[in-house]
C-alpha cells in the first residue's frame, strides 16, 4: 500500500512538474466580420498593405475573462476555448471601425494558481485582451468633405 | 503559501503578446483585408512560433538569526515581436503572418509562477485580390 500510494504522490508530482498544472485557454476569432491584427498592419479593401498613417485610431477594443480547468488542465471548466468574434463584431461597428490592430493579450495569474494544490482543483488565470479599433482616414474623412460642400 | 499569496501576486507582472510596431499583418481570424470578401492568394512560407512569459519566484532561508528572501522576477515580452519581425523580414514584404494558435497560460507551483502567451502560425506572402 505504502509503494502505490508513493507512486500515486510521484505520479501527481511528475505531471505538475511536466507543465499539466495551471489554466490555459484557447483564443479563436472563427466568424469575424472585420480584420484583426496582432501588429499594426492591416490590408485594405484591395489587398494591398495600408500605411499605419492611412488610418486613424476610432476607439479601443476590450475584452477580460477567466479561464479556469481542474485535474492537471484535463477538464476545462470555464472559458477553455474562448471566440472573440461576437465581442469584435459588437465593439468595431459601435465605433465606426473598420479593423482591429494591435490586438494584445495578456495572461495573468490568480491565486487560483497556488490553491490548486499541484493541479487537483480547479486553478484559474485571467485573460486580458485589448486593440486598436481603427478606420481609414479617407473613410472618415469622406462624410466630413461631404458636410462641407454642401451649401 | 500566505506569504506567496499576498507577496507574489502583488508584484507579479503578467506576460502580454502583442506585434505593436510591426508594419506586416499579424492576423487572427479568416478576415484577410479590410471590407472582407472572397479570401486573397497565398503562398504558405514557413511557420512562426513564438512565446512571451513572465516568471516569478520567491524563497525563504534561514540561518541562524538571519532570514534572506530572494524573489527572482523575468517578464520577456519582446523576444516573440523580435521573432514575428525577423520571420516576417525573411519571407518578403508582402508576408504576413496567419495566427493558427494563440494560448494564454498561467500556472503556479509551490513557489514559481509563471504565465505564458503562446502564439503561433503560417508564415505566407499574399497575392492580389480575387
Amino acid at each position: 500500500v505504502k509503494a502505490r500510494a508513493a507512486l500515486l504522490t510521484l505520479s501527481l508530482l511528475v505531471a505538475a512538474l511536466a507543465g499539466c498544472v495551471g489554466s490555459r485557454s484557447y483564443v479563436v476569432a472563427d466568424s469575424l466580420k472585420y480584420p484583426v491584427s496582432l501588429s499594426s498592419g492591416v490590408r485594405g479593401p484591395d489587398g494591398k498593405l495600408l500605411a499605419i498613417s492611412d488610418t486613424e485610431k476610432v476607439g479601443t477594443f476590450h475584452l477580460d475573462y477567466t479561464s479556469c480547468r481542474m485535474l492537471w488542465t484535463i477538464v476545462p471548466l470555464k472559458s477553455g476555448t474562448r471566440d472573440i468574434s461576437d465581442d469584435v463584431n459588437e465593439q468595431v461597428p459601435r465605433k465606426n471601425g473598420e479593423a482591429i490592430v494591435n490586438l494584445s493579450v495578456e495572461s495573468s495569474a490568480t491565486a487560483w494558481n497556488l490553491m490548486t494544490i499541484i493541479g487537483i482543483l480547479p486553478d484559474c488565470s485571467k485573460v486580458r485582451v485589448r486593440g486598436d479599433i481603427v478606420a481609414r482616414s479617407s473613410v472618415l474623412e469622406a462624410p466630413v468633405a461631404a458636410a462641407e460642400a454642401t451649401p | 503559501m500566505a506569504g506567496l499569496l499576498s507577496g507574489c501576486l502583488g508584484h507579479f507582472q503578467p506576460a502580454t503578446a502583442g506585434f505593436e510596431g510591426i508594419t506586416q499583418p499579424v492576423m487572427l481570424g479568416s478576415v484577410d483585408r479590410i471590407g472582407g470578401g472572397a479570401p486573397l492568394s497565398f503562398t504558405k512560407k514557413g511557420q512562426f512560433e513564438g512565446e512571451s512569459k513572465a516568471i516569478y519566484s520567491r524563497s525563504t532561508s534561514t540561518s541562524g538569526n538571519i532570514e534572506t528572501t530572494t524573489t527572482r522576477d523575468m517578464t520577456d515580452n519582446l523576444q516573440i515581436a523580435l521573432d514575428a519581425y525577423a520571420a516576417l523580414q525573411a519571407s518578403g514584404p508582402d508576408s504576413e503572418i496567419r495566427v493558427t494558435t494563440l494560448r494564454p497560460w498561467s500556472k503556479g507551483f509551490m513557489v514559481i509562477m509563471k504565465s505564458t502567451v503562446l502564439v503561433a502560425g503560417d508564415v505566407v506572402t499574399v497575392g492580389g485580390a480575387k
